[in-house]
């Protein structure tokens, strides 16, 4: 069991998850606890020779009942595969999985912000390569989410609308778009290939989202993803944080969104979290946005 | 004050919740959200839920095209 313990220093939540130290570290892919469970075969997480996709709960979790959730999202039984490389149907049905965490997480009195991300690659700190997510059920609002709700009360509206109206105005830092949502570089980007996947409509969450949109989403991610991968032809780390409406106020603020932090500044560097961005709060970058869009906006397009 | 909770599942008919580490009746849980049923649909999927031997939730998503 974790302990939070608040710095009153900073305003935030710190989780103590100790037992997680001993939590499987990059195991050879004979040993991925991810794959299925082969006839006569060592049994891993999931005990079926195959499977499309799979939830379970994290075997070391940062949160737990009765404070908090912390699940891990399966994309599928292939090792090598990855959200880009997908089928297409698979990756709609990865929404409607996302969807379906969401409203039974969010249903839980003990989390109040559902949270779903991807960590892909060792340098953001992956410790099983098989392509998956996780899912964490905050038993409190993290400081993330709660800033974009005080931008919306800052901006006088839903600020996600309201940045991307700008976007699409600007259209320099736009790289992808279809019927649903339209992906950019943002305005402000803290990392080099930072991008911003938004839907058109206002939709607090998943669960407000038409079928086609959840396939417009779908669609948007995988495209991102591959063109990522053909920036700088090598597999593209990064975290992905999907945004959506806390479950536990009175409120149904929040537009859903994704967010990508990719940590390369070009093929071979990467970007570090250094004094100003951690002792200060500043970003510190040195690569304009609409220069990255650019480049971005043609790997998509490459990588089609 | 009214709750923003994301919309309870579909009611629990055949409850496998019991075997899990989220048990029906856990304190602070409504009991719709902690009680599914053996066997669900969401939208295009079939749901399956099982335990594993230490409690934890394993669920099985497979396309379904069939309608519900």
């Amino acid at each position: 069991m974790g302990e939070l313990r608040f710095d009153e220093l900073r305003g935030e939540q710190v989780d103590y998850a100790i037992h997680r130290q001993d939590r499987t570290f990059l195991p050879t892919r004979e040993h991925c606890p991810l794959c299925p469970t082969r006839p006569g075969g060592e049994p891993t997480e999931i005990p079926a020779a195959s499977y499309e996709l799979a939830v379970f709960d994290n075997r070391f979790p940062a949160f737990e009942a009765p404070n908090g959730a912390a699940e891990v999202v399966v994309y599928t039984d292939d090792h090598d595969a990855s959200l880009g490389t997908l089928p297409a149907r698979r990756a709609e049905d990865l929404m409607w999985v996302w969807r379906h965490r969401y409203r039974e997480l969010g249903a839980r009195e003990d989390v109040d912000y559902v949270y779903i991300f991807e960590n892909r690659g060792v340098e953001v700190g992956v410790t099983l390569h098989h392509p998956h997510g996780q899912i964490y059920g905050y038993p409190f609002l993290p400081p993330v989410p709660a800033r974009e709700l005080e931008a919306d009360a800052r901006l006088g509206g839903c600020a996600p609308c309201g940045l991307l109206a700008r976007e699409q105005r600007d259209g320099v830092r736009v790289v992808y778009e279809n019927d649903a949502v339209v992906v950019y570089v943002p305005y402000a980007a803290r990392w080099a290939y930072e991008a911003h996947v938004t839907l058109r409509e206002h939709r607090p969450s998943l669960l407000e989202c038409e079928p086609g949109e959840l396939g417009g989403l779908a669609q948007a991610l995988q495209r991102l993803q591959r063109g990522y991968d053909a920036l700088f032809a090598r597999r593209f780390p990064y975290v992905m944080a999907v945004h959506q409406a806390p479950t536990g106020g009175a409120r149904r603020d929040g537009h859903l969104h994704v967010e990508f932090y990719p940590p390369l500044r070009t093929a071979e560097k990467l970007k570090y979290l250094a004094g100003s961005e951690q002792g200060a709060g500043t970003f510190i970058s040195d690569t304009l946005p609409e220069r990255s869009a650019a480049a971005l906006r043609e790997a998509i397009a490459r990588a089609a | 004050m009214a709750s923003n909770r994301a919309e309870p599942g579909p009611s629990p008919s055949s409850g496998s919740g019991q075997q899990r580490g989220r048990p029906a009746g856990r304190p602070g849980c409504r009991p719709d959200a902690a009680a599914p049923p053996a066997d669900e649909r969401f939208g295009p999927l079939a749901l399956v839920r099982s335990a594993k031997e230490d409690g934890r939730q394993l669920i099985l998503y497979a396309h379904d095209d069939r309608e519900a």
